[in-house]
């Protein structure tokens, strides 16, 4: 199976001619034709004619100067809008919305020359940790039919474990790209709030939403990275930070980095067997030469409150332009739960409630910040779980609407804060996979890549495939 | 606990332009009494000598040139729409005649 390689494996096999992308894109479609229909990970799906046609050119046109994703096939989560090219963002309202421009994330991905095989299912508007609120078929976990995928990028997640295609972009507003690289065993990045451009990403909260790269190792994820990141014009709030050589600065020791573990994402409300398994990790950065220290959090206990009331807010503003008028349906079509966010957002907004709620969020918010900043302080990067239980049953978090929002505990919190997170396999209970996150400061994403880059090379959870797939 | 009631998701509904059926509005009303009493927890914190923070980016006045760029011709930004007239988008009437 060539998609199973890396993304500097593939690249070199490519320019040495031993492979063509042609070989790769059949290999996609194959992967999705014998599973996909089990697993739902595509919302749409490209003409298969159409994109080995495209590989066929890039196998023409491949010039030493290519990028090291050149010819690689690759999905997108479908809440980004590409040009002529369906965008649902997982909800009937915009079933049949062609847009008429391209993500800017989607842009530097395909002017690097990587072939779109299709646009992945998700929650709809991101609403939701499961791939289960979506209008077209729920996903399924691939390590486990009977339970959800996570979410909101799902079938991002999917579509990687399952080699479906070489990597994907996810997106991340309160743990959409960590929640399912954890529960499907591959590797995401959640990056610092301004790195990578949200032009042509439909918004779901506009003040947390962060566009990263999921792949199936964080060698893999810190190529995309460079690729991905920069200014944009067109989106006032991305950075003029500098972008790094990501990938020509792994490897490198990692001794002495203190690693701080947050106690309060330790305490209640976590299943034992995945503290287990993080607190196993720690003595591999430890063997590695790293320290590790405990360090606190005193308003974390409130971080699901603080994003809920932020995120809600921003939502029922941010879709309140979906009114059909210049495009899509018209709003009976948003789901249960879209609705319900939209009614809560709307209530924490109204007249009466807004000092009680939004502003007491947004004032709770700073404090986060700074209990965010002060622990930094005392270390480099800050290890944590990503989602408190193993992937739920089918079914078992829609209908439990508490249940449902306490799943982006660990990982709403860093969205409120803006900085980013490195979600990696980190090991298995009852043969479900569970991650981790490295938390770091902002703009520190080189060092969660070399830290989890140093954790892959000793482990091999992250190379550990579905029982889904044929080898 | 405050309770959100019926009347209370009815009015929301209507200023979120949300049409709500009857079984709709009684069980949006038992979740989000649900939701918004487990929210309720940050009441009694004190944020008095605390700031409100609206967006975590470190960047401001973003200023540009004032230039004529290319952008979406008419029929592209049209292109979606299932009601247009003369090149307009044709919304909804909302005045009515006496």
């Amino acid at each position: 199976m060539l998609i199973n390689k890396s993304i500097k494996e593939l690249s070199s096999l490519l320019m040495k001619k031993e492979i063509n992308s042609v070989d790769l894109v059949k290999e996609s479609y194959n992967q999705i034709e014998k599973i996909d229909n089990k697993l739902h990970s595509f919302i749409t799906i490209r003409e298969k004619k159409e994109v080995l046609k495209e590989a066929e050119i890039k196998d023409k046109e491949r010039k030493n100067s290519s990028s090291i994703i050149y010819g690689l096939p690759f999905s997108i989560k479908d809440a980004y809008c590409t040009e002529n090219i369906r965008t649902t963002a997982g909800n009937k309202i915009l079933d049949d919305f062609f847009p008429p421009y391209s993500a800017a994330v989607f842009n530097k991905i395909i002017d690097s020359g990587s072939i779109l095989i299709g646009k992945n299912n998700m929650d709809a508007w991101g609403h939701g940790g499961s791939t289960e609120n979506t209008d077209y078929q729920p996903a399924h976990n691939p390590w486990d039919k009977t339970r959800i995928p996570g979410g909101s990028s799902g079938g991002s997640a999917i579509a990687i474990s399952t080699r479906m295609v070489s990597f994907a972009i996810g997106e991340d507003t309160g743990g959409s790209i960590r929640n399912p690289s954890s529960m499907c065993n591959t590797s995401g990045l959640k990056v610092t709030y301004g790195r990578v451009s949200r032009l042509g990403n439909i918004a779901y909260a506009s003040s947390l939403d962060s566009v990263g790269p999921m792949a199936k190792s964080v060698e893999d994820l810190s190529y995309l990275l460079e690729i991905m990141s920069g200014e944009d014009h067109l989106d006032s709030t991305s950075s003029r930070t500098e972008v790094i050589k990501y990938s020509q600065l792994l490897g490198q020791p990692i001794k002495g980095k203190i690693i701080g573990l947050p106690k309060e994402f330790f305490g209640k409300g976590l299943d034992p067997k995945i503290k287990k398994t993080i607190l196993e990790a720690t003595i591999i950065f430890e063997r590695l030469g790293a320290k590790i220290k405990e360090v606190n959090f005193p308003h974390f206990v409130y971080g699901v409150s603080i994003y809920y009331l932020i995120a809600l807010s921003e939502t029922s503003s941010n879709l309140s332009r979906y009114d059909g008028v210049r495009y899509g349906g018209q709003r009976e079509l948003f789901s249960e739960e879209t609705k319900k966010r939209i009614i809560l957002g709307t209530y924490a907004l109204s007249a009466g409630y807004a000092d009680k709620l939004y502003k007491k969020a947004q004032k709770l918010r700073t404090i986060l910040i700074e209990e965010y900043e002060n622990a930094l302080k005392e270390c480099d990067v800050l290890l944590a779980p990503v989602t408190p239980s193993l992937p739920a049953k089918i079914g078992e978090l829609i209908n439990d609407p508490l249940k449902n929002i306490l799943e982006d505990l660990y990982t709403g919190t860093i969205n409120l804060v803006g900085a980013p997170s490195l979600a990696i396999p980190a090991g298995f209970a009852k043969g479900l996979p569970i991650g981790m996150q490295i938390i770091g400061k902002k703009f520190a994403e080189k060092e969660l890549l070399q830290i989890g880059y140093l954790y892959q090379r000793e482990t091999d959870w992250h190379k550990r495939l579905p029982p889904v797939i044929e080898t | 606990m405050t309770k959100i009631s019926k009347d209370t998701v009815r009015n929301l509904a209507k200023l979120a332009k949300l049409n709500l059926t009857d079984r709709q509005i009684d069980k949006y009303s038992q979740d989000l009494t649900a939701v918004v009493g487990y929210m309720e927890e940050i009441k009694n914190i004190d944020v008095s000598q605390v700031s409100e923070t609206s967006r975590v980016t470190e960047e401001e006045n973003i200023f540009r040139e004032d230039e004529v760029k290319p952008s979406l011709s008419q029929k592209e930004a049209l292109k979606n729409s299932k009601n247009t007239h003369n090149d307009y988008f044709l919304v909804p009437q909302i005045l009515k005649e006496d």
